[in-house]
């Protein structure tokens, strides 16, 4: 059981990560996510700070209003501020995590909240936290994003397809770019921040971009490569955590190697392949 | 007064450890400043970010490699893992069709994964003099010690010597690619310098400022330093300043309480140089802003003293007192502009109010014909000399009669001597 709880939490992250984590590398918007992770830990601190529980609802809200400022600012630095896309991300974010950590260092010492489950997270404990109908906390949040995440990819398959393919076609059918692109960010946002106190604000990254990278390697068909991203997402959980516990190192940069060790593999075997039919 | 002793205290060099932490903290700052001003122009900002997360399993390989926290071994292996995360960074996006930003997110996820798990091993093989190697995670600047001083200083004086050496070539392929290319400057050559320079104060800074925020260090910097100057030179050592001064100052905060890491300090003071200078600057948005209102202003005022000199050359008499309703009905404008530029035109001396009755004074008299004489003079000198259509110069003429200048005027007269008419038949007024 103690096992499964863990594979479970890593699974449903790996699924959402990487559904979302697709549609953000087709958009070459993986940076984003990178910032989105980091930029949300001052909403996380004070709400905590707040509410006094980890894992709430009014941590939800304090990362959403802090994920939506970040992506405000980045655009407002950007166009109005004349910085560079690229330097208007490394500000913000560098700037709104700094602030959550000043914020945990002087405001939350000894809490249940820290620096080291801020960075590496904390997914071997899941299963002795509180539970709600007797499935822990992390996991049971988890669950719930999946119940509305994984529906709404789904159904707005076709307006995410068109509008990260071609964004020319979409407008004269229509379709509104920055609805489905703030769905995205919006959709992104929360499950980094239940993902949060997992998986690390770093390696949650890898985990929206390396499974979505390995099926772009593979395929070039929207239904395959989500498939495979899926899949690529969960079987590196479940052998990431088998090989940690074999090792007795932690699970969450385990798992991240892992996907990063198949990744470059696949590159390197798939380049010798096509050297030798040349 | 607490404070004003511990700033006393701090920047008087009373105290060694401090003196060492000061002067390290200086020379890492001004190093990572200049260097950031290449990466922005290269367009480089985010391999930074790959580079400065992957030290961290650079470090713990120094580290588990001499079994001490000897700067050298530390930087060191920093420096080899930073080379591999840049070799990766475009091996990947180089043999397969992931993009650039991808594949930064992919090398620094891994990377920083790596480090995790060595550290992890490290912690848990006994080994004390470990403590204390996470605090390369946020940058601990009190950890900085004389013979650190001597790496830094080494290391900051060979990107003191790289930059200088090859500054034209820098200048010629940031600024003209073509032209760089054409000469046959190797592209490759500058790459890697480049690259070389991050690595190597991304390797010294983070003792500072940390892993996870050492990229601020060298993006935000350059980013405002570019608010102030278009110079090239001026923007290195503007961005060096920017850098030393927050990293000093964040040091300095982090000392009032030791619990605290020196690299989120750094950062928001240095982020908050790049939005004063963002807001404040030459090129700042408050200083846009300010001058387009001024701008507004004056030409609000200009219409109104226009309207001014229009009713009175219908009825013959220029010094004639109006009231509102009489300027609106003979020229559409909004009341609340109407009244800002009366208020304006008031507070210029230019306007008289007496019982609702507005008139102009003799110096208001003489600035609405000058304005007048602009319009006109424009439009026929666009008609005579440009081969303009009469009933196209009005447009031109209404925008050019708020920015023309004496000379511009006395140029005109000189071309087309002292002309009586516009095109329309319109006087042109003369001061008499």
């Amino acid at each position: 059981m103690f096992d499964f709880w863990i594979i479970l939490t890593a699974s449903l992250i790996a699924i959402n990560s990487s559904l979302l984590g697709s549609f953000l590398v087709l958009r070459k918007m993986s940076l984003i996510g990178d910032a989105l992770s980091h930029a949300v830990l001052p909403g996380i601190v004070i709400a905590f700070l707040i509410s006094g529980e980890i894992n709430s609802f009014w941590m939800l809200l304090g990362a959403s209003a802090f994920g939506i400022l970040a992506i405000l600012l980045i655009d407002w630095l950007n166009r109005v501020g004349g910085f560079g896309k690229d330097s208007s991300i490394g500000i913000i974010y560098t700037l709104l995590f700094a602030v959550g950590i000043i914020l945990i260092t002087s405001k939350a010492k000894n809490a249940d909240i820290d620096v080291d489950c801020v960075l590496f997270g904390d997914i071997n404990t899941t299963p002795m936290v509180a539970k709600i109908l007797g499935i822990p906390a992390p996991t049971f949040n988890l669950l719930v994003i999946s119940i509305i995440t994984i529906p709404i990819i789904l159904l707005g398959l076709k307006g995410f397809k068109i509008t990260s393919f071609d964004k020319g076609y979409a407008k004269t059918l229509g379709i509104s770019i920055p609805f489905w692109t703030y769905l995205l960010l919006s959709l992104s946002s929360v499950s980094t921040v239940f993902s949060f106190d997992s998986v690390g604000a770093i390696m949650v990254i890898g985990l929206l971009v390396i499974p979505a990278s390995f099926a772009n390697i593979l395929t070039r068909q929207l239904k395959p490569f989500l498939a495979i991203s899926v899949s690529f997402g969960v079987i590196s959980c479940i052998l990431g955590h088998l090989v940690a516990n074999k090792l007795d190192i932690p699970s969450v940069p385990t798992i991240c190697v892992l996907m990063g060790t198949f990744l470059i593999s696949s590159l390197i075997v798939k380049r010798n392949l096509k050297g030798s039919s040349n | 007064m607490e404070f004003w002793n511990d700033f006393i205290y701090f920047f008087s060099f009373q105290d060694a450890n401090i003196t060492n932490v000061l002067l390290g903290t200086l020379i890492l700052g001004f190093t990572c400043g200049i260097v950031g001003i290449l990466v922005v122009l290269n367009k480089k900002t985010l391999i930074v970010d790959a580079v400065s997360h992957s030290i961290l399993p650079g470090i713990c390989l120094g580290f588990m490699f001499s079994g001490v926290k000897n700067p050298i071994y530390l930087i060191s292996g920093g420096m080899l893992a930073g080379a591999f995360a840049v070799f990766l960074v475009d091996w990947i996006s180089k043999v397969s069709r992931i993009k650039k930003d991808a594949s930064i997110a992919i090398t620094l996820s891994v990377l920083f994964s790596v480090g995790v798990i060595m550290l992890n091993i490290i912690q848990h093989s006994g080994n004390s003099n470990q403590s204390g190697l996470s605090d390369f995670l946020f940058g601990k600047a009190a950890t900085i010690i004389r013979s650190d001083l001597y790496v830094f200083g080494a290391l900051c004086a060979l990107v003191l010597i790289i930059i200088p050496l090859f500054y034209q070539h820098f200048k010629i392929a940031l600024f003209d690619e073509g032209f760089a290319k054409t000469i046959g400057l190797s592209e490759k050559l500058i790459q890697i310098l480049i690259s070389a320079l991050i690595i190597i104060s991304t390797a010294i800074g983070i003792q500072t400022v940390g892993i996870i925020l050492m990229s601020a260090l060298i993006i935000t910097p350059a980013s405002s330093a570019f608010f102030w100057t278009n110079n090239f030179k001026t923007s290195i050592i503007l961005s060096g300043f920017f850098a030393a001064i927050s990293s000093v100052l964040g040091v300095f905060i982090s000392y009032l309480s030791p619990n605290m890491p020196t690299g989120p300090w750094i950062i928001v003071v240095l982020s908050s140089i790049a939005i004063l200078s963002a807001l404040f600057s030459r090129k700042g948005l408050l200083t846009k802003q300010f001058k387009a209102s001024r701008n507004n202003r004056k030409i609000i005022s200009d219409n109104v003293l226009k309207t001014f000199y229009k009713l009175g050359e219908q009825e013959n008499r220029i010094d004639k007192g109006r009231s509102i309703r009489e300027i609106q009905n003979f020229h559409q404008m909004a009341l609340h502009e109407l009244k800002k530029g009366l208020k304006i035109l008031k507070k210029n001396g230019l306007l008289l109010e007496e019982e609702a009755t507005w008139n102009l004074t003799d110096n208001g008299i003489s600035e609405a014909k000058r304005i007048i004489r602009m319009h006109r003079l424009w439009e026929l000198y666009m008609e005579k000399f440009m081969q303009i259509q009469t009933d196209h110069v009005h447009e031109s003429a209404e925008t050019i009669e708020h920015i023309m200048t004496l000379e511009l005027e006395i140029e005109l007269l000189n071309k087309m001597g002292k002309p009586k008419n516009d095109p329309h038949k319109k006087n042109i007024p003369y001061e008499d």
